[in-house]
């Protein structure tokens, strides 16, 4: 026998995206109290959560002694709340500046070899080492074409005119035909939510309809 | 213009650009019916970097631990269920180990609620927590976080997302850093997120990548694909459908597959007549002028 939760959880998820989807009708108070309801709950997760992470990866070291020096990054990250107070707001730079730099280190230690070197690699030598059939070598071809008038179109100190001109058009479509792909992808996705809806209506209304 | 009647226009070919939104909506609204009542059960293709993204999953080494990397909420969960329910199936199925961390906050509930309805299909029967899947939670960072997992997973976490000490799980004794993990799973919804993964888990410690992606990802992920870290793409519900048939493990993926294909061909038919609109329109006007 199911309870009466069976029931009323389809219908409230039906009610909840159907709060969400009344803005394609129009603009209206139903839809903003969702939003903010959406934001409010994303955001007390997300406090919720990084507190849980900090409290476990930060302050538990240092509070059971396992890992005393972890004071140093509490200390840095406390720094951001002078932000708060004008004559301090200066030490909110310190911890702003350390994960800038974390960030950045970790990344440029192989950004060259991943989306540089790999990647002219790769485009140089795709003719050569191709798939060894013919298709390989025309799509290798056409990918070190594409990738020169591509980075071409990119180019601001010379005027886009006569032969320069006709390979930097070639580099404007090469770069639509790539964004064409992606476009797709994205309407694919934001098709997702359409049918998950249709289907929870589906679901709810199936509770009480033979269809 | 909230009229769903009124049409914009005065010539045929403006009038074919008028059609109010509404009309459009609710052609895709039946087209997605449609099947969702009666499955058409139209033909699925699969894509070789799903093939391959499928065969690196069911071939990574025995002896080492697949790492599964979540970078996606709750906004996402439609385009991510199908594929990731696909992916825990197969590798129940195949008796693959496997670690899942999570990089958005919203995260690791949504991995809860997808595992908890994996474990009732066949697959999972007789999986136990700990022994074959751990869930870590979340870890806070980014890019920063993975080298943080890959050198030293036992300092990244010190419990599970269920706050047991990874030490008392069994699974969490065979890994201990990038030289006990096979395979890395990366699942985001973000579109670029592949470079970070490919920073790191491939250029820093020579690991494969299955790239999982939600959105237009798959455009940036091949750029690495198949010989630059990326061994397979697995492309959101459409990539989910493919896992399900090339996995044996049916499911949600393969039922949305028909609704999918007919509203796209309803959004192809819809460009293709906002197309006529406009080239028609604007030859009048010139012919006009």
């Amino acid at each position: 026998m199911a309870d009466i939760y069976t029931y009323l959880q389809p219908w409230i998820t039906v009610l909840i995206w159907s709060t969400i989807v009344s803005w394609v009708y129009k603009d209206n108070r139903i839809f903003r109290v969702a939003t903010v309801a959406m934001v409010a709950g994303g955001s007390a997760n997300g406090i919720l959560v990084n507190l849980d992470s900090y409290w476990n990866k930060g302050l538990l070291p240092i509070v059971n002694g396992t890992k005393p020096l972890m004071i140093v990054p509490v200390i840095i990250s406390f720094m951001l709340f002078a932000v708060f107070f004008t004559r301090y707001s200066w030490l909110a730079r310190i911890p702003t500046l350390t994960m800038m730099g974390i960030s950045m280190g970790v990344m440029l230690s192989s950004v060259i070899g991943a989306q540089v070197l790999g990647q002219i690699d790769s485009t140089m030598t795709a003719i050569t080492k191709g798939t060894g059939n013919v298709f390989g070598i025309i799509n290798a071809i056409l990918i070190l074409i594409g990738v020169v008038c591509s980075i071409l179109f990119f180019t601001y100190s010379k005027e886009h005119k006569g032969i320069y001109g006709t390979l930097t058009k070639y580099g404007r479509y090469f770069l639509l035909a790539s964004l064409g792909p992606t476009w797709a992808g994205e309407v694919s996705y934001h098709m997702d939510f359409f049918i998950q809806y249709i289907q929870n209506i589906v679901n709810a209304l199936r509770l009480f309809l033979p269809i | 213009m909230l009229n769903p009647w009124e049409v914009k226009g005065k010539t045929l070919f403006e009038k074919l650009g008028g059609i109010h939104w509404f009309w459009i909506g609710l052609l895709l609204a039946v087209m997605i019916l449609i099947p969702i009542l009666h499955p058409l059960g139209l033909p699925i293709t699969t894509t070789p970097w799903t093939v391959d993204a499928y065969n690196a999953i069911i071939n990574a080494p025995d002896d080492k631990v697949i790492i599964w990397e979540d970078l996606w909420g709750l906004g996402a969960t439609a385009a991510a269920e199908a594929a990731h329910t696909a992916v825990m199936r197969i590798l129940f199925a195949n008796n693959k180990p496997f670690i899942m961390y999570s990089e958005a906050p919203d995260n690791p509930q949504l991995q809860q609620y997808i595992t908890e309805k994996v474990l009732k299909t066949a697959e999972a029967q007789g999986k136990v927590y700990g022994v074959d899947w751990v869930q870590l939670g979340f870890i806070a960072s980014g890019e920063a976080a993975i080298v943080s997992v890959a050198e030293n997973l036992h300092s990244a976490f010190k419990t599970d997302y269920f706050g047991t000490p990874i030490d008392k799980l069994p699974l969490m004794a065979k890994v201990h850093n990038y030289n006990d993990m096979g395979l890395i799973i990366s699942s985001f919804g973000s579109t670029t997120w592949i470079e970070s993964s490919v920073r790191q888990w491939y250029i820093k410690y020579n690991l494969p990548i299955v790239s999982y992606t939600m959105t237009g990802g798959a455009t940036i992920s091949v750029a690495y694909y198949p010989n630059k870290g990326v061994v397979g793409i697995i492309e959101g519900g459409r990539g989910g459908a493919e896992l399900e048939y090339l996995g044996k493990v049916y499911g949600i993926a393969q039922s949305q597959t028909d609704a999918k294909t007919l509203s796209f061909i309803t959004i192809a038919a819809v460009i293709v007549i906002g197309n006529i609109s406009y080239f028609g329109s604007r030859g009048r006007k010139e012919g006009e002028g």
